[in-house]
């Protein structure tokens, strides 16, 4: 039986992927990976299709070509706009393309794990599902931060934390798998930060021309939390000549707006759970996602939470593929019956 | 740390548990591999429905039919006003089981309570006929007060006022206030409302306050520990005014090891709190989910029915405040709450909408 499940497995492509808000990224058995950010645009006419020469677009040449095209981010929120069939059919797109990103070899079946935000896999599971199954041979939903823990055998008395662009998840392990009763979802995340940035900017440099995509590409660089190692400068430009601008502040105060919700979170799962392994959970807290790339932040979770008790926060080594590899993981260690059942 | 051995155990029960999961998502959820639990479940639902059956013959015999209960003492609830000409509620089995009858024990029943998309209710039939609706404090007791002066007890009202009205659109269903008007109603005095009225349900209407937060929260409670201090401070808040003794407290502890009603109270929170949410969510970008959460209510633990605290938005924050004082908005409110009761429900056919 064993010998069987291993031929199977070995005839088999198994691909995780992170379906993300902002990015989506994809691991496969063969030890490809790839990550897309997630925008998917259609030529809004036949004179963009005509010089854009491609029927869809994908991650930043999406972005790049913006104005000419109708441009979606499928997941923003973490959940699919409901009634949208444009977002349904723009997760079916980004799936197809990551897939084609690994090159698979034709015919072999493809079984995938697909990790979504907490919020989204309460929501649109089944949307999710059916968005997926045209392209692969079966498909499983797990939600983010569970696959982050599975990636690294966070399985039991840890909190994961998944700091997404459009939510941050919050995961506790305690040796099942999670229900919605371990797993809560805010939206002071990426996105957040980006609007308290696009706003503090505003205040400050009135003048300047700058816009939300500038500002996340300002914050993607230079994010940090606590002291500053050194000014951060940035060209935007004025009047249309380019000038630099001096936005350490501004960088720290809106990064730091995501904390005390976070907090109180954090504080209130952990109160919430038995006692007896509140310092177990406390010591073995760890942050994903691209907000973990947040310089500071986690010595900042520990600072302010140090009233509670001892306390560990760890950053996982790669957030950019943490979760497609965690979906990764899954996919391959699911017991081949599972999938031939799942497969309809 | 966990040794391996250990770890693949949790590993392989994950597995399966998602492997279940997701069957049952693509209409396959009766391909389980695990017979022993299909089994047990099987049992537990047997045993659950034999308790069911010899709890309503018990109560058939021992209480009568409405009529026969005891008077309502009428210094008491001269401050409610329940619908006129409303008529007697039928006997019905009732959806809470007895303890003591049933043997129902919290932690032996805990399978049923972990299936989420899983309805005692409707496994066996049980009708709704008769919510209680209950707008939170009044009369002296006005609640939170929002930082322009609107205070909780109006808008709890308004909202349950509404709500009442459009539920009643729907037919075979009796639709109550413990308050209809601004008067002073203690905690105890809900409970014994909804309990001689013999509600089927019971959903309680709250405003938050969170002071300092530039947003606005949802969230629904059910009965059910909480080790939270905030939920409890909120607890405590919502919980002054009770006026039962510890004799009268112990008795209602007791009242804990009923399954089906925490299990019902469970889903309808789920499905008021989705539909708050997602509905004033679409247009409001700064309130949050905060989901559906347990907490130790004295209302919530008292009725004999399944229940539920909806803190509907929150009067701390001053946008929310504005919006509140709009009747649209409270219309709105009471709109989505219908949603989400309609939707635990399922009713079928519509309204009759020339009735609003």
């Amino acid at each position: 039986m064993e010998q069987q499940d291993a031929q199977t497995k070995k005839n088999s492509l198994f691909v995780g992927i992170d379906l993300g808000t902002s990015s989506s990224a994809i691991v496969d058995s063969n030890r490809k990976k790839h990550w897309v950010e997630s925008y998917i645009g259609w030529p809004k006419d036949f004179i963009a299709a005509k010089v854009l020469r491609k029927s869809v677009l994908f991650g930043s040449e999406a972005l790049k070509n913006r104005l000419s095209l109708d441009i979606f981010r499928p997941l923003e929120h973490g959940v699919l706009k409901e009634g949208s069939s444009k977002e349904a059919e723009s997760v079916k797109e980004l799936i197809r393309h990551l897939i084609s990103l690994i090159k698979p070899e034709k015919d072999v079946p493809i079984y995938a794990v697909v990790g979504v935000p907490a919020e989204s896999f309460k929501v649109n599971k089944k949307a999710i599902i059916s968005a997926v199954a045209d392209h692969v041979t079966s498909v499983i939903v797990v939600s983010e931060p569970f696959a982050v823990a599975y990636a690294m055998d966070l399985l039991n008395n840890a909190m994961i934390i998944d700091i997404g662009a459009g939510t941050v998840d919050f995961c506790i392990m305690h040796g099942t798998l999670p229900t919605e009763d371990d797993q809560r979802t805010i939206l002071t995340a990426g996105d957040y930060i980006d609007n308290q940035l696009f706003k503090l900017l505003t205040e400050k440099y009135p003048n300047s021309t700058f816009n939300v995509n500038m500002v996340r590409l300002f914050k993607e660089q230079n994010s940090f939390v606590g002291n500053a190692k050194g000014q951060v400068k940035v060209q935007i430009p004025v009047a249309g000549k380019l000038v630099e601008h001096e936005i350490s502040d501004e960088i720290r105060r809106a990064c730091e707006t995501i904390i005390p919700p976070m907090v109180e979170v954090i504080s209130e799962m952990i109160a919430k759970f038995d006692p007896e392994f509140q310092s177990l959970i406390r010591s073995n807290i760890v942050l994903a996602g691209g907000g973990s790339q947040i310089r500071g932040l986690g010595e900042a979770l520990k600072t302010v939470l140090k009233d509670f008790g001892p306390i560990q926060v760890k950053t996982v080594d790669d957030p950019m593929f943490a979760g497609a590899a965690g979906a990764m993981k899954l996919a391959q260690e699911m017991p081949s019956q599972y999938w031939e059942k799942l497969t309809v | 740390m966990l040794s391996g051995w250990t770890t693949q155990r949790i590993k392989n029960r994950m597995l399966q548990d998602i492997y279940e999961d997701n069957m049952r998502l693509i209409g396959l959820g009766k391909k389980k591999i695990r017979p022993k639990t299909r089994r047990g479940f099987f049992l537990k639902t047997v045993v659950l429905f034999l308790a069911l059956f010899s709890f309503s013959v018990y109560k058939n015999q021992h209480l009568g039919d409405y009529h026969t209960l005891p008077a309502l003492p009428l210094t008491r609830y001269m401050t409610i006003q329940p619908q006129n000409n409303l008529p007697a509620p039928p006997q019905k089995i009732p959806l809470a089981a007895n303890p003591e009858t049933a043997n129902g024990n919290y932690s032996e029943y805990q399978p049923f309570l972990s299936q989420d998309d899983f309805s005692l209710r409707t496994i066996f039939g049980l009708k709704v006929r008769t919510i209680v609706i209950d707008p939170g404090h009044g009369g002296e007791d006005p609640g939170t007060t929002g930082h322009f002066g609107t205070q909780e007890k109006d808008i709890t009202l308004d909202v349950a006022k509404r709500l009442q009205q459009r539920l009643s659109r729907y037919a075979g269903y009796h639709i109550l206030l413990t308050r209809n008007e601004d008067v002073t109603l203690s905690l105890d005095a809900r409970i014994d409302f909804a309990n001689n009225f013999n509600a089927d349900l019971f959903v309680s209407i709250h405003v938050n306050n969170i002071p300092n937060k530039p947003y606005s929260i949802i969230e629904t409670y059910y009965f059910g520990p909480n080790a939270d201090r905030n939920v409890l401070s909120l607890a405590e808040k919502e919980n002054s005014g009770a006026q039962y003794s510890m004799n009268d407290f112990r008795t209602m502890v007791q009242k804990i090891g009923n399954t089906l009603k925490y299990q019902e109270a469970k889903i309808l929170a789920r499905s008021i709190q989705d539909s708050l949410f997602d509905n004033i969510h679409r247009d409001n970008d700064n309130i949050y989910n905060y989901g559906v959460k347990t907490a130790p209510f004295i209302v919530l633990l008292g009725v004999d029915m399944p229940s539920v605290l909806t803190e509907v938005t929150c009067l701390s924050n001053l946008e929310e405040e504005k919006k509140l004082n709009s009747e649209l908005y409270r219309e709105d409110i009471a709109r989505y709450m219908e949603e989400g009761i309609i939707q635990y429900l399922q009713i079928k056919n519509n309204p009759d909408k020339s009735e609003v």
